[in-house]
């Protein structure tokens, strides 16, 4: 080949690849929606709404999600706002006031309307708005009055740094999204996905919340909320799609409906599956566990449960003297579905456990939700998580009608006395319990209505408590009935009249030993030996467990919000730090 | 000796196999004629026939002789007197009066009448060959072994022996020879007719002719104008490490090489100069022109790695040379003889830091409980007097480890157990074997290498490993004399096997609560032969079974075809085109297994079934076309210009398939898989196309100019912003080569001024900045017992992506003293990088996702780099040692120049912010009592609130009512502010309450050394390396014990030591009862402060060999070239300048700060990366064959 021929021909090679189109350089994604073309159908919606769960509904062993952060639990590690030991946190975004769900949801309201099927947009646009609610619920729970924002908040956008809505605005807004939701989104049962009965459920739950806040906080427009609170939850009722879960009676159906490794919809509105293959959780770690969680249940919880002939356990004389055995015959038999009891067996299992106080700190055990005994190390359990179940339904309805003067006997019927019902108590009286409201409450509850429903109210607030124990429920109780003080109350386990042998279930056989430093009195084969110079007693060598022994201080004019994080408050200077915590 | 006709031999040889007649034949190519391969030096003094001399000979040294005993008359008498002569010196002498000459085969030579002329064995000897001999030496006299002497315009040739000599047959009166020899000039010699040489070589003035190869193409070491270093790959091929990237620690300044961890599946971290762009970014790597990794490459075909520092010598490479290039040049053949090639090393490797952690049950279980007891009043053993009395006594071996059941149906453990000992192992073996053929002549040349790799690791109880291999094969044709073709393939595999997990998911045995908590030495690892583990994350009994393991195969062929052309004369076109086909194979395979658990010794089996399979291909391809021209007008004026186009397109996809309740246990395929758990993939792709081009002047190579310039586009940019211009401009004055330095030359030899400047991109931002896109995932939330496909909310698009841009103003010197054996290089640089790509201004975070990122931020560097070499030559008792030594250090500042922060809030940068400055309180040492603890409590308002940013743990969490507040032995945080309390204020720049800065996370002068010395056949070589100063708050399990968690499986010996007590006031940690004080934020040890802050300043010796070749005359005789034996070690010597504890790698913890990723700088987001596979030091033996 000719030498020039050659050089022309690589010179022309180099000008077409120099001179060609840059469509060389175009290279578009190929494994990931553009966001432009994204919401078309139904099957986008769906997808994407998919993705809100995992973020709003925190795993049960999170951060204060459950009430090892209340007064019903006392965990290894007392939480800083139970102890009123919170502090500002300085990282923006954090503790709480982070709002990356928010923007999530609000893409979602703002893109959908591009989907023609308008089922799903009726559909999909409830969930989306149900979120919203519940997101903002969350923000005003924990700070009070919030900004509202519906849209996708750009970067050159003023709002971002706007000062807080009313509370008003904010909870009328979230309002309007909740009643979308209902009346939007399928009436169908379904386990693990919003329905329009859930949204009835968290209607229910908001409209409670923000009524009996606003009444004892001496807010304006309580009735308003109660109403809303009471119809929800009667349209749930009404409903039929749900009755209480009964299976195996009395004395195990409570147990077997949280232990159990699968929800079913009996009950249970909405929960979260686990699964020993794809994702498991910590509960029952940190219910055995006695270098984690070794949660125990307060003693004054304990004396909350009735008799089994529905009297009060804090109306025997010298109750507070008891011992365990004798305290845990003939009470409402959740009890002994809730803590171990002289009897307790492993779930699944027959033969009665040795007394272990080892992995809790009252010597209360949690077993409420314990599945069986291979689930209990850390991150292996796999029973369902419930978010929602009927019987807080049933509880909402009763307490909003009590607190709106409105409730009748056929109101608890249909509601609190179902539950009793279901574990064989005897019925609540509206007259009986207006009649002699109980003390023992009453001392808890100072601040309560005093009107004359206050003797019911105390026992639905008795019947709540028990009920809905370790449901994640206690904190926002005690902030919206504005009983915050209720946490400087001793919080304290077991009662034992001095040091020595105790059988805890009456089988002659000593149980627990206590000593002050010489254990060589405790007969041969006790199971638990305390010192109690590890484990103090509040009466020195007689007396309760005391785990928790501090001071606590609730500081009635800032404890019932968080701080905002310096950062935001640094970064947005129309923001207003929340009373006290300047 | 072998009688014989020369007819029976010339049968003989024709019945030989064709195989060994082609040996033979190549061997008489090769050494035609030549005495190469043999000892011929002999002593003789006698008078006597023929026949009896060629027997002394055949006994004094290799050589047999053949001849026509017919033909030659042996018997007659010849008087011979040689010393230390060749057997061809007394041929010479000798025959001719016989009228007999020979003819050299190997080591056989055949002897004939003058008259009857034996076939010759090489075409090339007709006509007027001659017998050459000769003696090469280098400057003082001494004769040097191993010169090269080859016949120009052939193939032919020799080498010469111990004494200097070499022999040559059958060589044409008029040919030229050329003599050459590494570090000396090559010399080419016209014979003109003489048969005897004399050569004297001349050393090559240091580096003075060296070619360095540079981007898109090559430059005389000389005449760099940029900051350019280069290093010859040989010396630093054959370690026991599976690549070559630690072997380049410290060998050249400004490179710095981190490693991460002694895992030796990790890849270092590689940076040159510091920190470009907070962005991150990591050099581009070269191998052979085409994007590669260091990692992949056998290290024995590294023929020279060079470092591209300055934007001026990067900038033909644009985009993507902003972090500097690193340009490899791998082995090809060579013109000559062929030359085979093999090498090993066997190595084992260990732990550099102490791994004695305790594991005497009764300190241990004493430790735990004091620590615990501090903070909540209980013990976690539960043991009273009593038992602790029986564990020490199991302790000293009084009694044997044994477990008794209690009534409530609870084992109590009274064990001795080392679980370090029993997960980990001390010694690690590797290996590592090497071939290699290579040779070729004028048409044809070729080289071909393969290498076995394979390292274990430290896990003890099954068998993990990496095994590498690599193939090498290139080709190259000189088609004419204007055009030559090449081809080159590069087939590398990487094969991991790890075991690991607990029975819940996978896990890496190292950094996981799995193995860091609750194994207690008082607790068996056995019971009844079955794995035991009383907390039950049971990693060791998912060991044991070899239960989960995970496989990570992949494998890598390139491609490169390349042509160059040179259509007339001083035009040289390049061309090549590179495939790279990468494939990746990923297995995870979990069963079950059995262990028991739990203090009522529960047996189960537990455990998951599962397989998780994901494969990838990733195909990417690179074109370059470019052409030199290099044009010279009179003698003084030297032009060169380069231009070119570059092109390179990425593609990946990879798929993944999960199957759960496997139908068997040992088989592992997704089609015995029940339950489809998931199924994915994922896709990526970018492209980038340049021009290029350079031009070169030089005037007298005393003025030198270059001017470089390339316009990129990337696919990951917009199209609006998608094309950038990178210039760049340098200039060198050798000042040394004015008329005016002729007075001074004696006291410096050579000065080279050097300046550059130049402007790079940056586009390392991700690959689609230009759409909002959605990803497809799966949630944990499940829905119906399946995991369902979430689309999550695209990330804010920012408003303009664009270049980031780097900007550097370079100087530096390059000086000669001592005739240039001493050389000084010295260089500083300045770079400004503008329009980082990064987060925008803080928003508030109601924003609700991460600020979009803008190019709005800048951030400068400036540095130095120094280095001093030294090379010598001298005699020690008759033999010459050659001796090189080189230090070299660097160092550099970065700030942040620019950054939207207008509250100053210092979670985020700021204007002026110096990167890796670290923040932190003033501590004034610890307290001496309980009184002086609770005055300075007290004096403080509310401590709960003044003092709970840094005590809150002591004051507020603490359950045990004794040690609730401070207590003496804890630390004394000061306020320094004097604001009443210990506090970061606002934490903003105007309000930061206590801190202040108290050090710079960041490596001060890090800096490397070498030296190598050979003397006969013994060889020595030391590299070095290290960091001045480093600061570094210690952060994590392994540092703090069980001052971080008192239930930790592996407690240093000597933090206990150091606990402060009433006896112990010298102590610098608090009282051992402060448990959990070091977790987390708000805890007096877990607040970053200056009384714990440590150097990690160290020097480390990274290779000391030590080898011996074996002299040729002994070697000679089993026919190899070269026989070396070497010793090796890695990392055998390290000193700490710090105070750090032993337990800690000082290289290790301060890889906490990634130069390619200066986020963590920032951020002082210090992670547990310390708590990773140990570095280790390798000691190494192995050979080095040349046949």
């Amino acid at each position: 080949m000719n030498r020039k021929y050659i050089h022309l021909v690589i010179l022309l090679a180099g000008i077409i690849f120099v001179g060609c189109e840059d469509t060389y350089l175009d290279r578009p994604p190929k494994d990931r929606l553009d966001a432009e073309t994204f919401f078309a159908n139904a099957k986008d919606l769906e997808v994407y709404t998919n993705g809100f769960y995992q973020n709003m509904f925190p795993a049960p062993h999170a951060y204060e999600s459950l009430d090892d952060a209340d007064d019903n639990i006392v965990p290894l590690i007392v939480r800083d706002r139970v102890k009123g030991t919170r502090i500002v946190p300085v990282p923006r975004g954090s503790e709480g006031w982070s709002w990356n769900d928010l923007r999530s949801i609000n893409f979602f309201l703002q893109n959908y309307h591009r989907c023609d099927d308008e089922a799903a947009k009726l559909k999909f646009g409830g969930i989306a708005r149900f979120h919203r609610a519940f997101f903002y619920y969350n923000k005003v729970k924990t700070y009070g009055d919030v900004p509202w924002y519906g849209k996708v908040l750009e970067a050159g956008d003023e709002d971002l740094y706007k000062a807080r809505d009313s509370r008003k605005l904010v909870m009328d807004s979230v309002l309007a999204d909740i009643n979308y939701a209902v009346e939007n989104i399928p009436a169908e049962v379904k386990l693990n996905t919003v329905t329009k009965y859930t949204a009835l459920a968290l209607k229910a739950r908001i409209c409670l919340f923000e009524g009996t806040f606003r009444k004892y906080h001496g807010l304006e427009d309580h009735q308003k909320f109660l109403n809303e609170a009471a119809s929800a939850a009667e349209q749930l009722i009404n409903s039929g799609a749900y009755r209480l879960f009964t299976t195996g009676g009395a004395n195990t159906s409570y147990r077997e409906l949280f232990a159990r490794n699968d929800q079913t919809t009996t009950e249970t509105i909405l929960a979260r599956d686990y699964d020993n293959e794809f994702i498991r959780h910590s509960l029952a770690y940190m219910a055995t566990a006695p270098t984690a969680g070794a949660w125990g249940i307060t003693k004054d919880l304990i004396n909350s449960y009735l008799m089994k002939d529905g009297s009060r356990f804090t109306d025997i004389p010298g109750y507070t003297q008891m011992g365990f055995y004798e305290e845990m015959q003939n009470r409402d038999p959740r009890l002994t579905q809730t803590t171990a009891g002289p009897d307790f067996t492993a779930y699944g299992e027959t033969v009665r456990e040795p007394v272990n106080l080892s992995g809790t700190t009252t010597g209360y055990r949690v077993i409420k939700a314990l599945p069986e005994r291979k689930q209990w190390a850390s991150m292996s359990a796999y029973n369902d998580i419930i978010y929602f179940r009927y019987a807080e339904t049933l509880l909402i309805y009763a307490e909003a009608k009590a607190e709106l003067n409105t409730l009748t006997q056929a109101d608890l019927d249909l509601s609190i006395n179902k539950l009793r019902d279901r574990v064989a108590m005897p019925h609540l009286k509206l007259t009986d319990a207006n009649a002699s409201p109980d003390l023992y409450l009453d001392a808890q509850y100072p601040n309560v209505d005093q009107g004359a429903n206050k003797g019911v109210i105390l026992e639905i607030r008795r019947e709540r408590r028990i009920e809905l124990f370790n449901e994640g429920l206690r904190w926002d109780d005690l902030m919206r009935w504005k009983e915050g003080r209720k946490l400087e109350k001793p919080m304290v386990g077991i009662y034992f009249s001095g040091l020595g042998s105790f059988d805890f279930n009456n089988d002659g056989k000593t149980d627990v030993y206590l000593h002050n430093g010489n254990a060589s009195g405790a007969p041969a084969g006790t199971p638990t030996i305390i010192d109690i110079r590890q484990r103090p007693l509040t009466g020195g060598t007689s007396g309760n467990l005391n785990p928790f022994r501090e001071t606590v201080t609730f500081d009635e004019n800032r404890d019932y919000y968080y701080p905002i994080p310096i950062e935001d408050m640094n970064l947005n200077k129309s923001l207003v730090q929340n009373p006290g915590w300047e | 000796m072998i009688y014989c006709n020369w007819q029976q031999l010339r049968k003989l040889l024709r019945m030989m196999k064709i195989t060994v007649f082609l040996i033979l034949l190549s061997l008489t190519q090769t050494f035609a004629g030549s005495a190469l391969g043999q000892n011929s030096r002999l002593d003789l003094k006698m008078n006597a026939s023929l026949e009896i001399i060629l027997e002394k000979i055949e006994e004094q040294t290799d050589f047999h002789f053949f001849y026509r005993s017919e033909e030659i008359d042996v018997q007659q008498k010849f008087n011979v007197h040689i010393e230390n002569g060749t057997v061809f010196e007394l041929l010479d002498d000798i025959l001719p009066k016989a009228s007999l000459s020979y003819q050299v085969f190997d080591k056989y030579i055949a002897i004939s009448s003058s008259r009857n002329k034996l076939p010759g064995a090489t075409g090339q000897t007709a006509g007027q060959q001659q017998k050459i001999t000769g003696k090469v030496a280098d400057a003082g006299g001494l004769p040097l072994p191993g010169v090269s002497v080859v016949i120009k315009g052939t193939s032919e040739g020799t080498v010469t022996d111990a004494g200097g000599s070499f022999f040559l047959n059958g060589v044409p009166s008029n040919a030229t020879l050329i003599f050459s020899f590494v570090g000396m000039k090559a010399q080419e010699i016209p014979l003109e007719g003489r048969t005897k040489l004399v050569v004297s070589m001349e050393e090559e003035t240091f580096g003075l002719e060296e070619v360095v190869a540079i981007g898109y193409g090559t430059q005389k070491r000389a005449n760099l104008t940029g900051a350019i270093d280069q290093i010859n790959a040989n010396d630093i091929a054959i370690r026991p490490s599976p690549d070559i990237i630690l072997s380049l620690q410290g060998l050249m300044p400004g490179l710095n090489i981190q490693p991460n961890t002694g895992d030796p599946r990790a890849t270092p971290d590689i940076n040159i100069r510091g920190f470009n762009s907070i962005n991150g970014g990591s050099p581009l790597i070269l191998v052979d022109g085409i994007e590669g990794e260091l990692e992949r490459i056998n290290p024995a075909d590294i023929e020279s790695v060079t470092v591209l520092k300055d934007a001026a010598s990067a900038a033909i490479y644009g985009a993507r040379g902003a972090f500097g290039v690193i340009l490899v040049t791998t082995k090809t053949g060579k013109e000559g003889e062929i030359k085979i090639n093999y090498s090993n090393n066997f190595g084992w490797t260990t732990p550099t830091t102490r791994t004695d952690y305790i594991s005497d049950p009764y300190l241990y279980g004493k430790t735990v409980d004091d620590a615990l007891w501090g903070y909540n009043g209980t013990t976690y053993t539960g043991y009273d007097e009593e038992d602790w009395e029986t564990i020490k006594k199991v302790s000293t071996g009084e009694i044997e480890p044994f477990h008794e059941i209690m009534p409530n149906g609870n084992a109590k453990f009274f064990y001795k157990t080392n679980w370090y000992d029993y997960l980990f192992r001390k010694w690690t073996p590797t290996q590592n074997h090497n071939i290699s053929v290579s040779g070729g002549n004028e048409k044809l040349k070729g080289y071909l290498s393969g290498r076995y790799f394979k390292t274990g690791t430290i896990e003890d109880i099954a068998d993990g490993h990496l095994v590498r291999y690599n193939l090498n094969a290139n080709l190259s044709f000189k088609v004419n004399d204007w055009l030559e073709i090449s081809d080159k393939i590069q087939l590398s595999t990487n094969d991991e096997l790890t075991y690991g997990g607990y029975k819940g998911d996978w896990y890496d045995l190292f950094n996981s609560s799995v193995t860091m908590y609750f194994l207690f030495p008082f607790e068996p690892n056995f019971i009844n032969g079955i794995p035991f583990d009383k907390n039950g994350a049971g990693a060791g009994a998912a060991l044991e079974s070899e239960a989960y393991w995970k496989r990570n195969y992949n494998e890598q062929v390139i491609n490169t075809f390349s042509a160059t052309l040179t259509p007339v004369k001083d035009l040289v076109v390049n061309f090549d085109y590179s495939n790279k086909i990468y494939h990746t194979q990923n297995t995870t395979r979990l069963t079950n297994f059995d262990y028991m658990t739990g203090a009522k010794l529960m047996a189960q089996t537990v455990g998951l079934n599962r397989l998780t399979e994901s494969r990838g291909r990733s195909h990417y391809n690179a074109l370059n076309l470019y052409a030199t021209y290099i044009k010279n007008i009179g003698e003084n004026h030297h032009f060169k210009l380069m231009a070119g186009y570059n092109q390179e397109e990425y593609e990946a996809d990879n798929i993944l398939g999960e199957q759960g309740n496997l139908l068997s246990s040992e088989l592992s395929n997704l089609s015995l898989g029940t339950e489809l758990l998931r199924a994915g993939g994922s896709a990526s792709l970018w492209a980038v196309k340049g021009i290029f081009g350079r031009f070169n002047y030089d005037y007298k190579d005393r003025y030198l100019l270059e001017v470089n310039g390339r316009r990129d586009g990337s696919s990951r940019f917009p199209k609006e912003s998608r094309w950038g211009f990178f210039p760049s401009v340098s200039a060198g004055w050798r000042i040394s080569r004015e008329k005016f330095w002729e007075p001074i030359e004696n006291a410096v030899s050579s000065l080279m001024l050097r300046s550059s400047y130049g402007k790079l991109g940056n586009q390392s931002v991700g690959l689609y900045t230009f759409a909002q896109t959605m990803n497809n995932s799966l949630s944990n939330w499940l829905i119906d017992g399946n995991k369902p496909n979430y689309v999550g909310v695209p990330a804010p698009l920012p408003r303009v992506v664009s270049w980031e841009e780097t900007s550097t103003l370079g100087f530096g010197a390059d000086l000669g003293f001592l005739d240039n054996k001493l050389k000084a290089s010295f260089d500083w640089y300045e770079k400004q990088t503008t329009g980082m790509y990064l987060r925008g201004e803080p928003l508030p975070s109601v924003f609700g996702a991460s600020e979009p990122k803008e190019n709005i931020g800048g951030l400068s560097n400036k540095g130095f780099e120094f280095s001093l070499g030294y090379q010598t030559k001298f005699d020690v008792k008759g033999s010459p040692m050659r001796i090189k030594a080189s230090v070299s250090v660097s160092n550099f500042i970065a700030k942040i120049t620019k950054y939207p922060n207008p509250q100053g809030v210092m979670s985020d940068y700021w204007e002026g912010q110096r990167l890796g400055e670290i923040w932190g309180y003033h501590i004034d040492g610890q307290f001496r009592s309980d009184e002086e603890a609770k005055t300075y409590q007290n004096s403080f308002t509310n401590p709960t609130k003044s003092l709970g940013q840094v005590y809150k743990y002591i004051i507020n969490t603490v359950q045990n009512k004794e040690w609730k507040g401070l207590k003496a032995g804890d630390v004394k945080y000061v306020d320094s502010d004097n604001d009443g309390e210990i506090s970061k204020g606002n934490n903003t720049l105007d309000d930061h309450g206590d801190l202040r800065v108290i050090g710079n996370a960041l490596p001060q002068f890090p800096f490397g050394f070498s030296f190598s010395a050979d003397w006969k056949g013994f060889d020595v070589s030391m590299a070095g390396a290290g960091v001045m100063h480093q600061d570094w708050y210690p952060n994590g399990d392994l540092y703090w014990g069980f001052y971080y968690r008192p239930y930790l499986s592996f407690i240093r010996k000597d933090l206990l030591d150091e606990a402060w007590s009433p006896e112990n006031t010298g102590g610098k940690y608090p009282q051992k009862y402060r448990g959990y004080a070091a977790l987390g934020a708000n805890r007096s040890l877990g607040e970053i402060n200056d009384y714990y802050l440590t150097n990690l300043g160290y020097l480390r010796l990274k290779n000391l060999t030590i080898g011996y070749t074996i002299p040729q005359r002994i070697t000679r005789k089993a026919h190899i070239d070269n026989l070396r034996v070497y010793f090796s070690g890695e990392n055998i010597l390290t000193w700490s300048f710090g105070k750090l504890t032993r337990y800690i790698d000082p290289e290790q913890a301060g890889s906490g700060i990634n130069l390619s990723d200066p986020e963590g700088a920032v951020k002082m987001n210090t992670g547990d990366e310390w708590t990773d596979y140990p570095l280790g030091k390798t000691y190494s033996i192995g050979v080095n064959v040349t046949l």
